[in-house]
């Protein structure tokens, strides 16, 4: 899963906000909010982890059960998918 | 037409384009002194413009548009941003009104002005803010709404009001997690990256400088008692004109 180019993130007090550019806003124009943890799954996929490395990766650092992660981290990208914010593969 | 400069929130911006328009548009902000950076308008982003509006603009008008745009897309490398929303001062301090268009941004800002004496209306519809990262000034720009209200002036920015239409008169102050969506649709958003990037940078430091605060309201003088008690933290009744108009 490759997240499309033209989304910057940046981080709003607690929160992070993403929001498109460039010919993606034509394509797409919207605009998401992200807390904490989305924030890192976002950027681990970024860098081209599946979903189970990140779960593995969140639960080690967050000391919780994989299972509790890979269900965050599938919820996640599930909407993304929605959100139509992979490209096609 | 040749290129001329305009001042326009502490800035010099050259402004190359075809029409005399936006040059009479822009006579209160005429300068003669050196620009700070330059912009040009290309016809194919004006044939794009009139495409895309809904309003079959003029030519002359769409470059005007263009211009204000072409000039957005630079502002946040200058810690500046365009942001949709009336701006008045009041005791020298100033407030912003935002809400989409049609919801009642002018009619709110004409009560203050009725029922208050000193209310100034600094922009109507298009300010520009600069954000640094203790204080974020409001300045008047010639793109002022369609009544064209601006007094080409500035003010310290001290509060935003998001503005709903409601039956009842309240207003309570939002945290920046329950408002920077709200507030980052007024703001403008630019093409490119780097300059959007910026914008969100100044986004987080408006909301750490400026309290945002929701105002459900009717049309009444209890409308305009609600928001300028909770922006000004001043009492109503003693500031309020002694007759109405």
């Amino acid at each position: 899963m490759k997240i499309k180019d033209g989304f910057v993130k940046c981080k709003i007090g607690e929160k992070y906000l993403v929001v498109t550019t460039g010919s993606l806003s034509a394509e797409n124009n919207i605009m998401i909010e992200l807390n904490e943890t989305s924030s890192e799954i976002w950027e681990l996929i970024s860098k081209g982890f599946t979903a189970e490395e990140i779960a593995f990766k969140l639960a080690d650092k967050y000391q919780i059960p994989v299972e509790k992660a890979k269900t965050d981290t599938d919820l996640l990208i599930e909407n993304m998918k929605k959100a139509e914010i992979f490209e096609d593969e | 037409m040749p290129e001329f400069v305009i001042d326009v929130a502490n800035l010099n911006i050259a402004v190359n384009c075809e029409y005399d328009f936006t040059y009479k548009f822009c006579r209160d902000y005429l300068t003669e002194a050196e620009p700070d950076f330059g912009i040009s308008v290309s016809p194919e982003s004006v044939d794009k413009e009139i495409d895309e509006s809904p309003y079959n603009p003029s030519r002359p008008y769409a470059e005007s548009i263009c211009v204000y745009r072409e000039i957005a897309e630079k502002l946040p490398f200058f810690d500046r941003c365009v942001f949709h929303g009336a701006v008045i001062s009041y005791d020298g301090a100033g407030y912003i009104f935002t809400a989409p268009s049609g919801t009642g941004k002018t009619t709110h800002i004409s009560l203050w002005q009725k029922y208050l004496d000193g209310v100034e209306i600094v922009n109507g519809d298009k300010p520009i803010l600069h954000i640094t990262d203790d204080s974020v000034t409001a300045f008047a720009t010639p793109y002022a709404g369609k009544e064209g209200l601006q007094n080409h002036s500035k003010c310290e920015l001290k509060g935003i009001c998001l503005i709903e239409q409601a039956k009842e008169n309240t207003i309570r102050r939002l945290e920046t997690s329950e408002c920077l969506m709200r507030i980052m649709v007024q703001m403008y958003k630019p093409y490119e990256a780097a300059a959007a990037v910026k914008t969100l940078e100044l986004l987080d430091r408006l909301l750490k400088n400026v309290p945002v605060y929701l105002l459900g309201c009717d049309i009444s003088q209890d409308a305009v008692r609600c928001s300028f008690e909770a922006l000004t933290k001043l009492d109503f009744d003693e500031r309020k004109k002694d007759s109405e108009n």
